[in-house]
């Protein structure tokens, strides 16, 4: 749904020097990296051509992506689809518990989904005759850490319908034909734009395919750049994905209009409740299955394969270090991200020139670079004379992980200034010179779920952060995704298990706490 | 329904509609019991129809789509043709079968709306407040409209207003609403002459 507020026809009150200062700051530390990506290929002596992308072996790389994304779309939408409007429009046993728990699954990093089923391989085998360690095995895998993404975004789209659009078609039919005529057609662009993350976040995921062992072109572009060391090569075969993921995500944007991903406010009013009747036992169990394939499954299996608890003290002991160092960086990372997100986020809602247009296009640029190609190129722009400080030292991975969620932090907060009316604002600077003041007092006191929100899925990211990191960590230091990575491949099973349950209980507790402020922040807005 | 805002009208015609579940009473129609705390007849099995305050125009439907997605659905291609066609032409919408909603005027989208509340052939029109929003020409317009099909069909309308000008413009007999309750029902004359009490006077302005 378009925000109730259009843009104001002023020049933003910031000074511009402060302006360009983020703007600047935006550009070096994301746009950078990725445009030396799109570039490096076709720049220099043995320069690549377009052609190149034809032969047999880009081909087959292209076949296995788009099987794996498009598979990951297909089976995501079979399940977030029905779980959405179970969760939004029924009275389905257990609602709330599930409304509450669907999420945990995009909390659980894939690779360690990835971990967990590929433990389960000969069971899997066993009884759904299938090899997890195929393209077939990681859309599975996929699909269990991405499906919530649909629900989400599917949930945003109904709750988002006028009632009344629904009720007038109730008049005259039943629940089943005013879900298939009105509810579906009316939440269409948000379920494709839910299955448009899967497919991004399927086609540049590295982890999963790395470990259940398909060669799609995240995994290709690790191996030539970490093993073959060829940085052109490793370019080349970012370029298509990068294009095709780009080109998705510009026409998502037109499609999608000014219409809000994520309804932050949704719930608010009262619900359409359809009575399932004999049917809320298959409804339930539907869910149930989801829900234990997508939680209770893996988190059952690393519990057992961790093993007694002098395990996990153990782990707890040897890796201190390492959980300290993972939750410094992701804290700051979720909030340099939150600072250059709202600030990016401001320019670009409330201003008119066709600079922010370009700006706004290229906040979503990151949604489409997988991280290994992320971490090469902070590697080539960084690792070089007199600045190469940054590249020795932890300052490279807070880039990394900035970069990495900035997009998500944008589309939040852009969200939240959408609704917020600019005659506060305008009234604001009419009391007072001070733009900190405004923007401090009234812009970001009324943006706290939105801010809230931006810095949690930043520090979220960052938190559980594989492909970037595993490439631009200094020698000698490990975050707890590395580590997880590194004993995995030195076959430590039991303490990768208990590792990743930490990691698992870490996102989970911090999710709890959100949560907490995050309602606290809304009830007091209200008030 | 006459009466001032948030005195339940919309509430109430919701429950005759079946769009809420009445905490005690009953609702009967034409003497049978549709709603009541224990019983609710789903609003399609209701026989009526009902114009909503924003029209509730479905956006991804064409005019003519939707016409159609609440007309009987085994009627033959033909049938349907001239059925769609004669009710655009009752509503004076002949030439917009194939417009979306955003492409119509605030009028166009009035009488598209009626036109699709009676293309279900209902036995009772319910209408919540839908001209409230229009400027004193096209209300008139509108009206007419209403009272010409008041005139032609032998629907039941129940109309909702707090606009006491238009209540006595349209309707046979006006019920006036207070908090919840109906104060008062009869003709224009008889609520006129004879209100029931010091509301019922005050709203009406009667000296």
């Amino acid at each position: 749904m378009p925000g109730p507020f259009c843009k104001i026809n002023y020049t933003l009150n910031t000074p511009r020097f402060f302006n360009l200062g983020i703007i600047l700051l935006f550009i070096i530390i994301v746009i950078l990296p990725i445009l030396f990506m799109m570039v490096a290929p076709f720049w220099g002596q043995n320069a690549y051509h377009l052609g190149t992308l034809f032969d047999e072996r880009h081909f087959g790389l292209a076949k296995n992506s788009l099987e794996l994304a498009v598979g990951t779309i297909c089976l995501s939408l079979v399940i977030g689809i029905p779980l959405a409007f179970l969760l939004s429009r029924t009275n389905l046993w257990a609602k709330n518990l599930f409304k509450t728990l669907y999420l945990i699954p995009i909390l659980i990093p894939p690779y360690i989904h990835a971990i967990v089923w590929s433990h389960l391989d000969s069971w899997i085998s066993q009884f759904l005759s299938l090899d997890i360690h195929s393209l077939y095995g990681a859309i599975f895998v996929l699909t269990l850490a991405y499906f919530p993404f649909v629900t989400l975004m599917t949930i945003s789209g109904i709750k988002s319908i006028d009632r009344n659009l629904e009720e007038a078609s109730l008049i005259h039919h039943g629940p089943w034909k005013t879900l298939r005529g009105i509810t579906l057609p009316l939440a269409l662009p948000h379920i494709l734009s839910g299955a448009l993350f899967v497919f991004i976040f399927s086609i540049i995921d590295f982890g999963v395919p790395d470990i259940l062992r398909v060669n799609v072109y995240p995994v290709e572009i690790f191996i030539q750049f970490g093993a073959l060391y060829d940085e052109r090569a490793a370019a080349m075969l970012s370029f298509p994905l990068i294009t095709i993921t780009l080109i998705l995500v510009m026409l998502q944007k037109w499609y999608m209009g000014g219409r809000s991903y994520v309804n932050l406010t949704a719930g608010s009013g009262k619900d359409i409740t359809y009575h399932l009747g004999i049917i809320n036992p298959l409804a339930f169990t539907f869910c149930l299955i989801v829900f234990s394939l997508s939680v209770l499954i893996p988190v059952a299996v690393l519990v057992k394969k961790a093993g007694s608890l002098s395990n996990y003290i153990r782990v707890l002991n040897t890796s201190i270090d390492q959980i300290t160092y993972s939750l410094i960086l992701a804290v700051l990372g979720g909030l340099l991200a939150l600072f250059l997100g709202f600030f990016m986020s401001y320019i670009i809602e409330r201003t008119k020139s066709k600079v922010v247009i370009c700006l706004e296009l290229a906040s979503l640029i990151p949604f489409a670079i997988p991280a290994i190609t992320l971490g090469i190129g902070l590697i080539k722009v960084w690792n070089r004379p007199t600045i190469d400080f940054v590249f020795r030292c932890p300052l490279i991975i807070i880039l990394g992980y900035i970069a990495h969620s900035i997009s998500f932090t944008i589309r939040i907060i852009c969200s939240g200034i959408k609704q917020i009316n600019p005659h506060l604002e305008e009234a604001g600077f009419l009391g007072t010179s001070s733009w900190t003041k405004v923007v401090g007092k009234i812009v970001m006191a009324l943006l706290t779920p939105s801010l809230l929100v931006g810095f949690f899925i930043a520090f979220i990211l960052s938190l559980g952060e594989l492909g970037t990191t595993l490439l631009v960590i200094p020698p000698g230091r490990e975050t707890i995704p590395i580590k997880i990575y590194n004993l995995m491949h030195y076959g430590a099973d039991q303490m990768v298990a208990a590792l990743c349950l930490i990691l698992v209980g870490i996102t989970l507790a911090f999710s709890a706490i959100f949560l907490g402020f995050y309602k606290r922040a809304k009830m007091f807005l209200r008030c | 329904m006459l009466g001032p805002s948030g005195c339940g009208k919309t509430t109430l015609l919701r429950m005759i509609a079946g769009l809420e579940r009445p905490d005690e009473g009953r609702v009967l129609i034409d003497g049978i019991e549709v709603s009541s705390p224990n019983k609710m007849v789903p609003p399609f099995k209701r026989k009526l129809s009902m114009i909503f305050q924003d029209l509730a125009l479905w956006p991804h439907m064409t005019v003519k789509g939707n016409i159609k997605f609440v007309m009987e659905k085994n009627l033959t291609k033909d049938i349907l043709r001239e059925e769609i066609h004669e009710i655009l032409e009752k509503v004076n919408l002949i030439g917009f079968n194939n417009r979306y909603p955003h492409q119509l005027s605030g009028g166009e989208k009035q009488r598209l709306a009626i036109a699709r509340a009676l293309a279900s052939r209902p036995a009772y029109l319910l209408m919540d407040e839908p001209f409230s929003n229009l400027d004193l020409l096209l209300k008139e317009e509108l009206q007419n409209v209403v009272i010409k099909l008041k005139k032609d069909s032998q629907i039941g309308i129940i109309y909702v207003t707090h606009n006491i000008d238009e209540a006595l413009i349209l309707a046979n007999r006006i019920a006036i609403m207070n908090k919840g309750r109906i104060e008062q029902m009869g003709t224009k004359d008889e609520l006129l002459s004879n209100p029931k009490n010091e509301f019922v006077k005050r709203f009406l302005r009667v000296k």
